[in-house]
């Protein structure tokens, strides 16, 4: 199966990434060999916050980019909207809403269409914090077979992981923020308790404690709770 | 704590009989496989065997999760029922065994992608293979925990494209760990080691 055989090679060369900028190319790659023009690898936050910030790489139309985080049509995107429902990958003309009563809906639709982006693939992606990213690939020309979209939605998951790892290591020098909730169970880590403890003490759930440290870990750029406490430390975040 | 069960025929064990129960509300009550419905309400099939390690999860004496391995070089689902699941042969090996049928009862989930029962089930999974030179696992899941098991530390590969059962999608992956991934489970899952409930002579089944 050829598309298999391409898509594991993309994967296999995303693997070997170091930089975003390689993994970029290959994301470009693929989406060239599917007869597609731009793709976009980003964190889609909840309502009401801006993309940019959950930006991880992209090819977008110039113009479009700045329109769409411009205008938040995040939260507005009909594909988006199903993305958000769903757990499997969404062509953009299969989304469905009312272009009647849904204005902005279909602002969206069609003025992506004035950037050549007439048609596309979205992939979601559901991380271990329960955050949610997306990976969209549009063109001009959307002719992907089934196993084409296929491969294309495996190479989304491993690109969408590999930017965010190299991501979180390439963060500039200015000092993570932790919220306030992380800050103050990541002393509890410091002070020697347990994540029961903690939740205990607290009165919050285990698997909220769990989370938070998850999150404040990935913010400083650690791989361990110990490690964590150390980075919170260096960076005064905690005494 | 995880009761490991191996050496005996469905039937056999009592432990093991609440484990395919807890199998069938999982697998065909909640998630609708009806094609492994049956009528005493147990989840048992052809890799059910003597040769099947099963991982029972045991929570104040309720059964609360599961989940079997078999070793590649016998039978099991990927070569058996779902080869079309990889493109080319399905992987076989000593140090290959397939994880299937991993499970959590409603009433231990918690919010958030895994609770602590599915955590120390995974790092059972480990606790048990790493001693035995069990370097890979191969699995079948919906391509969801692909980045999942990618950001626990496990090299995760492919072998073949999804494909839809019932309109869900399917892959079959084979999984590597390594030390770090046991590492960073036990960190980030904040679990005490060991899992493994040590005393297993009481339930093996000797021949």
């Amino acid at each position: 199966m050829e598309q298999f055989a391409f898509a594991y090679s993309i994967i296999e060369c995303i693997d070997r990434a170091g930089t975003l900028t390689a993994v970029l190319n290959e994301v470009a790659r693929a989406a060239r060999h599917f007869g597609l023009d731009h793709f976009i690898v980003a964190g889609v936050p909840a309502p009401g916050k801006h993309l940019e910030p959950y930006v991880l790489m992209h090819s977008w139309p110039k113009g479009w980019y700045e329109r769409y985080n411009g205008r938040d049509y995040l939260h507005v995107d009909p594909v988006i909207k199903k993305l958000r429902t769903t757990t499997a990958p969404v062509v953009w003309t299969e989304a469905p809403y009312d272009p009647s009563s849904d204005k902005n809906g279909h602002a969206v639709m069609t003025e992506a269409r004035e950037f050549s982006l007439n048609n596309g693939l979205s992939v979601p992606i559901y991380t271990l914090s329960g955050d949610q990213a997306a990976v969209s690939f549009g063109g001009a020309h959307f002719e992907l077979s089934t196993p084409d979209q296929k491969a294309l939605y495996l190479i989304a998951i491993y690109a969408h992981n590999k930017a965010r790892g190299l991501r979180a290591m390439a963060k500039p020098g200015n000092s993570p923020k932790l919220s306030p909730r992380e800050t103050e169970i990541l002393q509890w880590v410091a002070a020697g308790l347990t994540s029961a403890d903690i939740a205990d003490r607290l009165h919050i759930g285990y698997t909220t404690v769990e989370t938070h440290i998850i999150n404040a870990c990935r913010k400083l750029d650690s791989t361990s709770r110990t490690q964590a406490v150390a980075e919170a430390m260096r960076a005064h975040i905690i005494p | 704590m995880i009761n490991v069960i191996e050496g005996v025929w469905p039937g056999e064990s009592q432990m093991l009989d609440e484990a395919m129960r807890l199998r069938h509300r999982v697998f065909v009550e909640e998630k609708g496989w009806h094609a492994l419905r049956r009528d005493d309400s147990r989840d048992v099939d052809q890799f059910d065997t003597p040769a099947t390690i099963h991982h029972v999860a045991v929570v104040d004496g309720d059964v609360a999760g599961y989940q079997r391995f078999n070793a590649t070089t016998g039978p099991h689902i990927l070569a058996d029922v779902h080869a079309e699941l990889c493109d080319g042969l399905s992987p076989r090996g000593t140090n290959i065994w397939e994880w299937s049928r991993y499970c959590v009862a409603r009433k231990y989930k918690r919010d958030g992608v895994f609770c602590d029962v599915a955590s120390t089930l995974l790092v059972a999974a480990l606790e048990w293979g790493e001693p035995l030179g069990i370097r890979h696992f191969v699995l079948e899941f919906h391509p969801i925990w692909i980045t999942r098991f990618l950001e626990l530390g496990f090299d995760v590969k492919p072998l073949g494209l999804p494909k839809n059962y019932d309109g869900e999608p399917t892959i079959a992956v084979r999984l590597g760990y390594g030390e770090n991934t046991y590492q960073r489970m036990l960190e980030l899952r904040g679990i005490g080691s060991p899992v493994l409930n040590a005393n297993r002579e009481a339930i093996r089944h000797l021949a």
